[in-house]
């Protein structure tokens, strides 16, 4: 088995001890008879004890505390979106002008009006008309039309007539 | 990282704090180590650790419990690291600051164990730092959180071979590193 092998082995699978029992027992026959790859070896081990000495760290403790402040202002943030899109959406409903309803606003004010304007209008013809027979009345005429022109003639009126 | 109990986990993606505090303590470690160690700021650490669990909160609920979740938690924290990591060289800013690693250290009883540790966690920094954050992402995984080679594929979506090639391109550039003497008492 050449050398490079052997290294290359050394520097992942033999380490990390993910050699296959086939592999390691090769690496062994090599290394009981090449110097050079015995001082790789060592060299390496020696290299992995520097790291396998290297505690975890630990986080400070207001970390946490700006995890859990940060999560309580989201939440209270969503709520407060949360209600005030209710009742953003509750005006929208009422308040919010549709097409439908502003048709038949606009068709019921139209005809609110139109009945109220003629209702106006026949209480003035009537009070007209109230009017007249009181006039002609007041001449000592029965509603006669044309008692009352012949009555009223005067030289202008004859005239056009 | 320790593993979390599944129950824990559907109690925490229903909004349940405790729930989600519990899985906090069980991966915060993991988080800021990782992030730390390839960051190297324990600013953007923290930073890093906020995001990560920002990001898990708001992603528990559409979580599939059929893939790993700590191969999910890997994931996150690496990439987050490794991009706030880019980010802070791109925007030139400092990079070390080996006194808040230190600080972050489990505390020993006696001063000469702590000594000893944080002469260590320079030796680590000063190794690491010559890598890639590639290489640097692999080798923290295995070494120091003793991933095995598929967990670290899932955790960086790459294949087991790409694996196994920049973990030993990694120890490569750090022998040659300390036969050149780039890295004092490195080794």
């Amino acid at each position: 088995m050449q050398c490079k092998k052997i290294q290359e082995w050394l520097k992942s699978d033999h380490l990390d001890g993910e050699c296959s029992p086939k592999e390691q027992k090769q690496i062994n026959e090599h290394l009981a008879k090449c110097a050079p790859c015995r001082r790789l070896e060592k060299e390496l081990q020696a290299q992995r004890v520097v790291f396998n000495q290297a505690k975890q760290l630990q986080p400070p403790e207001y970390i946490w505390n700006n995890i859990r402040e940060a999560i309580a202002a989201e939440n209270l943030e969503n709520t407060d979106c949360v209600r005030s899109g209710i009742i953003e959406r509750l005006r929208e409903l009422i308040l919010k002008p549709r097409p439908v309803f502003v048709l038949s606003s606009a068709l019921t004010t139209v005809i609110l009006i139109t009945v109220l304007t003629s209702a106006v209008i026949h209480k003035k013809q009537l009070a007209s008309q109230e009017n007249g027979r009181e006039i002609l009345a007041e001449y000592g005429l029965n509603g006669d039309s044309e008692a009352l022109l012949l009555g009223l003639g005067t030289s202008i009126e004859e005239y056009f007539l | 990282m320790n593993s979390i109990v599944p129950d824990v986990l559907a109690r925490a993606s229903q909004g349940d704090m405790e729930a989600f505090e519990q899985m906090y303590k069980e991966t915060s470690g993991f988080v800021y180590s990782v992030a730390l160690r390839i960051t190297r700021n324990s600013v953007d650490a923290e930073e890093v650790t906020q995001d990560v669990f920002m990001k898990i909160y708001h992603s528990l609920k559409d979580f599939e419990f059929r893939s790993a979740f700590k191969t999910w938690i890997y994931r996150i924290t690496v990439n987050a690291a490794i991009n706030r990591y880019r980010k802070t060289i791109r925007e030139g800013k400092g990079r070390v600051n080996y006194d808040n690693i230190i600080e972050s250290l489990p505390g020993g009883s006696l001063a000469s164990e702590e000594a000893v540790q944080n002469d260590n966690e320079v030796r680590v920094d000063a190794l690491l730092e010559l890598l890639s954050s590639e290489h640097k992402s692999c080798l923290i995984l295995r070494e120091i959180e003793g991933l095995s080679y598929q967990e670290i594929a899932a955790a960086l979506a790459i294949p087991v071979n790409t694996v196994r090639s920049r973990l030993k391109r990694a120890r490569e550039a750090l022998l040659e590193a300390a036969r050149k003497g780039l890295v004092k008492h490195a080794m």
